[in-house]
């Protein structure tokens, strides 16, 4: 039956787009609840905070980060709302999360320069750190989303225009090749780096009021300096209940782990 | 060189040097000393003049029992005559004797040293009376100021402190000092007025204004000159104004005000040795220096009556407050500007206004005030500003009570007390914590730079838009993927680049292994509409494929070149032969017709396939 056999897969193919479209607009429709829901909490931490119940503004905010939301937003409030409890420490771990989805964020950027300026530690930076970070400012203006995709398309691109220039030789390709060849050079590690930095090494901040620091990892070390709260460090190592910290200016040792803030 | 010119020279200076020396100690030297007049009274001036002959190098005059007057220098000059053939050397002191009170007073003896010696002149007896006895103008011709050029040749007028004098005529110059309220309160404002007639010419004037140690002053008036008619003379004014705030109580003294000028002096016809040649002269005309006094002022000051409000802080005058705030509705965090104004007439400085009390949810931040000072002829008023900046902590209604200022009016001789409004502000939550510079002043201002009063975060996000920033895995996925995968399209390229050569390269090879599959190709695209056409099209294809797979003009061969060419390669002779002889009845179909058989078609379609799949595997 010639005629039955066009009927049928006309047939199949519509109600596979009916089933289609009922799945995508229920599937929508629970995004777009959970969205809502979640905006709803954000902005009744809000409205604790500005109420002064900054303990509740902490419960809500919290809540909605461990429900696995990672936001710029989220974190920035967070950070905010822990400086108002007197809690620097706190303050900056959330600043420092928060920089890394939206470190052009004005606010941000001067909450945590500020809160920065608050602390009791004042840690010096050496020399090579400091002319690093001025030569390479831009890894601080972006996430590390969006240097992935810059370092990923000039990659690419450079890479196409290899191909291209080996199928047919031209002038233009051969300039534009050299073009993207300098800005990769400059792009990929820096990209490569930003990974290091926000994947590979972790940082820690000091959330005690102090912390002594230890010379191994046991409570009976001999004691090495103390930090206080709000203070950054690299996370070099970890056993059992301790942490090695590495300062900006060199000063390692064995913190205990409760104290601080690992920056996953 | 010749020197012998500059030796003559030298000869006759030392010459001349050691003659003077010599001339001048064979003279001896002699100190002389003398006033212009015996008698002064105590409104003029004496001119002591003291000469040095004979002496080249000496010491400064020493002028003792100078207690009763004020000695005020006019300077010094000397000069060298020859007399008789005898240079005589002679230097000339000068100064300006104000007396302080009437008497009689020694002055001297004067002395100077001249190489370790002391010499002395003097001393000399000065009657001081209390009135000028002595019409105004000029008198004779001093004694010992005749013909010495560079120093007066008349006498000096006579000056008073008031005007006129006791015989009812008035000065040609003289001065005055007055206050407008010898008995004000302590603050009170009151306006010294030191005045300069002169009806000559006065140059090179110098006031020198009493410090005003018990008040605080400000000079309200620099000069101001008028004309004035007294006693059928026109005068010119110079007046000064200084605004005084007594700051105690009692009987304050404002000391005398000096003027120090270059007076002209009228010229008499008679006096031979008056000759312009030898006379000091300043723009044509005689000045003399003179010092001119205001006699002191005593003002008693009066105590502020008791009752003064609890915010009295010593302001006297008449004032008025107003206040103005910037914004009346706030978000917590941010901060409004209270400002209040105190202005009037008197002792603005002073002007203080009252504190706020603790305020709940309210932080108040108290800026400098600034004082706008404006001085007139009528005296000292001015503004003063005071600035808060208000900050609620919390929402709700804060409620700002009003500033206030209290002040003493002397003209009522009671205490004022003003309000200021009081406002009530609205604070909403969603602070604007603004970080860092407390906004202040509205966009007109233009005193000072504003302080910033305090410093804190940036407030919260509030309109945020929720979503998971953090990379997904497929995102890192995809990332890895587009740094993997260009170097494999480089490679691609570049074996295709490779491939393309050696095809060029290779051309007949590339003919020979593609010429089966392109022969089958060829076979089932052959269209059945033109049937008739078949053999030949057929013949056409295999000729091809058996030139590419030779590697020559396939479609050039004929059945006996394919048989000669297979038999010299030693190839099968059955495939030969039946591929030639397929070959042949193509060509008698193409030429002849086709066959009859009723699938013809297909059969020689099948039959080329499977002839060329043969030859394909013999070569």
């Amino acid at each position: 039956m010639p005629g039955t056999g066009k009927v049928r897969p006309y047939k199949f193919m519509k109600t596979r787009i009916i089933l289609f479209i009922c799945f995508f607009v229920s599937y929508s429709t629970a995004i777009f609840a959970v969205e809502t829901t979640l905006q709803q909490q954000f902005q009744q931490g809000n409205e604790a905070y500005f109420a002064r119940d900054f303990p509740k503004a902490i419960q809500i905010y919290t809540d909605l980060e461990n429900r696995g939301l990672k936001s710029g937003d989220l974190f920035y409030n967070l950070g905010n709302t822990y400086y108002r409890t007197g809690q620097v420490g706190k303050a900056v771990y959330y600043y420092t999360r928060a920089l890394r989805y939206q470190p052009r964020d004005r606010d941000l950027n001067a909450n945590y320069r500020y809160v920065l300026s608050q602390r009791a530690d004042k840690i010096e930076e050496p020399l090579t750190t400091r002319v690093l970070k001025t030569l390479f400012f831009w890894m601080d203006l972006a996430t590390l989303k969006e240097m992935l995709i810059l370092a990923a398309v000039f990659y690419v691109l450079f890479f196409v225009l290899l191909a291209f220039n080996i199928v047919r030789r031209r002038f233009v390709l051969t300039a534009l090749l050299w073009v993207f060849g300098v800005l990769n050079l400059f792009l990929l590690p820096s990209a490569a780096m930003k990974f290091y930095q926000e994947r590979v090494r972790t940082m820690a901040v000091v959330v005690a009021p102090k912390s002594t620091v230890l010379s191994e990892p046991s409570a009976g070390a001999i004691k090495l300096f103390e930090l206080h709260e709000g203070s950054l460090g690299h996370v070099t190592d970890r056993e059992g209940d301790f942490i090695k910290i590495r300062l900006a200016d060199g000063k390692r040792g064995w913190m205990a782990r409760s104290e601080a803030a690992e920056i996953l | 060189m010749n020197f012998e010119p500059m030796k003559k020279i030298v000869f006759i200076v030392v010459f001349f040097l050691l003659a003077m020396r010599s001339v001048a100690f064979a003279q001896g030297v002699v100190l002389e000393a003398f006033v212009d007049k015996p008698t002064v009274s105590l409104d003029d001036q004496l001119i002591l003049t003291i000469r040095i002959k004979g002496a080249s190098v000496f010491t400064e005059p020493r002028i003792p029992n100078r207690g009763n007057f004020d000695v005020l220098s006019r300077g010094s000059g000397s000069n060298v005559e020859m007399i008789n053939g005898r240079l005589t050397v002679q230097k000339e002191y000068s100064y300006i004797l104000g007396p302080r009170q009437v008497g009689t007073f020694t002055i001297g003896p004067f002395s100077v040293d001249v190489e370790g010696v002391e010499y002395k002149a003097g001393p000399i007896s000065v009657t001081v009376t209390g009135t000028s006895g002595t019409p105004s103008g000029p008198l004779g011709p001093a004694p010992g100021f005749q013909n010495i050029p560079g120093f007066p040749s008349s006498q000096p007028p006579t000056q008073g402190p008031t005007a006129p004098q006791a015989s009812g005529e008035y000065k040609e110059v003289f001065v005055t000092a007055e206050v407008d309220n010898q008995s004000p309160y302590v603050g009170e404002q009151v306006i010294y007025t030191f005045r300069l007639y002169t009806s000559r010419n006065v140059n090179s004037a110098k006031l020198e204004l009493p410090d005003f140690h018990d008040f605080w002053s400000e000079e309200i008036q620099k000069e101001n000159k008028y004309y004035k008619e007294l006693g059928g003379v026109r005068y010119v004014v110079s007046e000064f104004k200084v605004a005084l705030f007594p700051s105690k109580t009692g009987t304050l003294t404002v000391e005398e005000a000096r003027l120090q000028a270059q007076v002209e002096e009228p010229v008499p016809n008679s006096n031979i040795f008056n000759d312009p040649f030898f006379t000091f002269r300043m723009g044509g005309a005689n000045f003399r220096p003179r010092v001119f006094k205001a006699a002191p002022i005593e003002i008693q000051v009066k105590e502020l009556p008791p009752g003064a409000p609890a915010d009295f802080t010593g302001l006297v005058g008449d004032f008025k407050i107003e206040s103005e705030i910037s914004k009346k509705d706030l978000t917590a965090g941010e901060t409004a500007t209270l400002t209040t104004t105190v202005s009037g007439r008197g002792n603005i400085k002073d002007a203080q206004i009252s504190k706020f009390a603790e305020i709940p949810n309210l932080k108040v931040y108290e800026d400098k005030p600034s004082l706008d000072l404006k001085k007139s002829p009528s005296g000292v008023s001015g503004t003063k500003t005071f600035k808060r900046a208000l900050v609620p902590e919390a929402p709700g209604r804060v409620q700002i009570p009003p500033a206030t200022v209290s002040y003493f009016d002397p003209k009522k001789g009671a205490y004022e007390s003003l309000s200021a409004s009081a406002y009530e502000v609205a604070v909403v939550p969603g602070a604007q914590e603004k970080l860092a510079k407390v906004e202040a002043a509205g966009p007109s201002a233009s005193g000072a730079p504003v302080n910033p009063l305090g410093e804190d975060i940036a407030t919260i996000h509030r309109e945020a838009k929720l979503k998971q920033e953090e990379p997904s895995f497929e995102f890192f996925y995809g990332i890895l993927i587009a740094f993997a995968a260009p170097p494999f399209i480089v490679l691609a390229s570049y074996g295709m680049v490779r491939r393309q050569r050696w095809r060029e390269e290779h051309g007949d090879i590339v003919k020979k292994k593609k010429a089966l599959s392109k022969a089958l190709t060829k076979l089932k695209s052959l269209s059945a509409k033109e049937a008739a056409h078949i053999p030949g099209q057929i013949s056409h294809v295999m000729k091809e494929y058996l030139g590419d797979k030779l590697g020559m003009v396939g479609t050039a061969l004929t059945p006996l070149d394919v048989e000669q060419i297979f038999s010299r390669n030693g190839k099968k002779k059955e495939g030969t032969a039946a591929l030639v002889k397929f070959m042949k009845d193509l060509e008698d179909w193409q030429y002849g017709g086709p066959p009859k058989d009723k699938d013809w078609e297909s059969g020689i379609r099948k039959k080329a396939a499977g002839l060329l799949k043969e030859v394909e595997r013999q070569l």
